[in-house]
């Protein structure tokens, strides 16, 4: 009897033992919301413009890296770029915002990796408004390592430009709208 | 006493330092980098309500990075860029910058670190039903040794949230304004230029919508030549804005139709259909239907 009894008390700690087990192994919901995100590198800080023959335009070009995830069915995202520093245009060099001489400008073309879209034709930068460097629609991905844009320059070479070093700063925008 | 090898190899030394030095020295050339999440905050609010969130900004330069942080207001201009300025003034009516705040505003981050930060927005509470944007922008700050020789540009990298605020339950109304075909300029290197299709969409309402939809170009005999979706832009509230379609299709001189069928987020398809004439080299006449 007493040994029935030890039997009974000992299944019946046993079966509460694999039954605390269960219960400890349950499972918890994991719950994310995966939003819109975007990084922007541009590969070296600045740019040199060269010209490579008598009064042929400065040409140079600027890389950039992208991150990107556009939201699934209402997402859009751009680059942009921006003259927010001029070059010094008192010194009588270039000058983006009032050119020494008419038709004188910074243009650019662009190029980028899907899933951008690249600006078309030859651009003309501006010190008052943001001109478009790539474009996304929306759910576009990259992938990890990211996407490639470059952004190829064209300063006029004007016989007018006093001599002396100029430098203009360039700021280039990710954004999603 | 050095031995002729032992010399060399100290030289050699030296000059290793000195070039490691000169790199480590000119951050000019390092690379410039900025990540932001969310991207884009869409948030139903109600007058006199204060609502604060954290946005993740983290940094990709190469170096540790200063970092100024603004409020911004915002459209998207005729040619569908959008443009981040500190002050829009035709947008005054209609920004939520003056009741956005960040912290913190003046930013250092370490070689691919991050930091969050806070944005506030205090609504006013007499605030009329409507939809109201504007935006937050982190803007890397050249550095002074960022100089350039002879001609050349800094570069600046900005990264840019951008805010929709929803007060009230205001309805989407709008229409399909107008169809065009336009004539872009030649390419570089090219000598003949391209056609655009262009959709003006008129929100004629306090909310901004998206549109959802499709351009089509027929030929004479009622061929589709080319299929194109409407980009997922917002069109801001009280506004016509331009949708832009360059098409890829080589239009030969003759007679055309630019089909549009478009939802402005209301449910209803409108359809509109314009008469077009490719008459090269001369601009296309365009008449309505």
């Amino acid at each position: 009897m007493k040994r029935d009894l030890l039997l009974t008390v000992l299944c019946l700690l046993v079966t509460a033992a694999v039954a605390h087990a269960q219960g400890s192994t349950g499972t918890s919901a994991v719950s994310l919301t995966v939003t819109a995100e975007a990084s922007i590198t541009v590969n070296t800080g600045t740019t040199t413009l060269t010209s490579s023959g008598i009064f042929a335009d400065y040409t140079g070009s600027t890389s950039l890296t992208y991150l990107i995830r556009t939201t699934q069915t209402t997402g859009s995202g751009n680059i942009v770029l921006k003259v927010t520093t001029d070059f010094n245009c008192a010194a009588g060099g270039p000058c983006v915002a009032t050119p020494p001489t008419a038709g004188d400008k910074l243009a650019y073309t662009c190029t980028a990796d899907a899933p951008g879209t690249a600006c078309s034709g030859s651009q003309t930068a501006s010190t008052s408004a943001t001109t478009p460097v790539a474009s996304f629609g929306a759910d576009a991905h990259t992938n990890t390592a990211g996407a490639s844009a470059t952004v190829g320059w064209s300063l006029t070479n004007d016989p007018i430009y006093k001599t002396g070093p100029y430098s203009a700063t360039v700021t280039f925008t990710i954004s999603a709208s | 006493m050095f031995t002729g090898f032992q010399l060399q190899c100290k030289r050699a030394l030296i000059i290793l330092l000195f070039i490691f030095a000169l790199a480590s020295a000119t951050p000019a050339q390092a690379q410039l980098g900025l990540g932001l999440v969310p991207m884009r905050l869409e948030l139903k609010m109600a007058p006199g309500q204060q609502y604060s969130g954290a946005l993740k900004l983290s940094s990709e330069s190469g170096g540790k990075t200063r970092i100024r942080a603004e409020v911004l207001d915002f459209n998207i201009d005729a040619t569908t860029t959008p443009q981040f300025e500190r002050d829009l003034p035709q947008e005054a009516a209609t920004s939520c910058k003056k009741w956005l705040s960040l912290n913190p505003r003046e930013i250092e981050i370490v070689k691919g670190g991050f930091l969050n930060v806070r944005y506030t927005l205090r609504l006013p509470a007499d605030l009329p039903e409507g939809s109201y944007n504007c935006a937050a922008g982190f803007s890397t700050l050249p550095s002074a040794e960022a100089a350039t020789t002879g001609m050349g540009m800094r570069m600046a990298v900005r990264i840019v949230a951008a805010f929709y605020i929803v007060v009230g339950s205001p309805s989407v109304r709008g229409m399909l304004k107008e169809i065009k075909l336009e004539p872009l300029p030649p390419a570089k290197d090219q000598t003949e230029g391209g056609w655009q299709a262009v959709v003006v969409l008129e929100n004629q309402g306090p909310m901004y919508f998206r549109p959802a939809g499709k351009l089509e170009v027929l030929d004479a005999a009622g061929k589709v030549v080319e299929t194109a979706e409407f980009p997922s832009l917002p069109v801001l509230r009280e506004r016509d804005q331009r949708f832009l379609f360059p098409l890829k299709t080589h239009l030969e001189a003759g007679h055309y139709k630019l089909q549009v069928n478009v939802d402005i987020g209301t449910g209803e398809i409108q359809r509109g259909t314009v008469d077009v004439a490719v008459e090269a080299p001369a601009a296309p006449a365009a008449e309505q239907k």
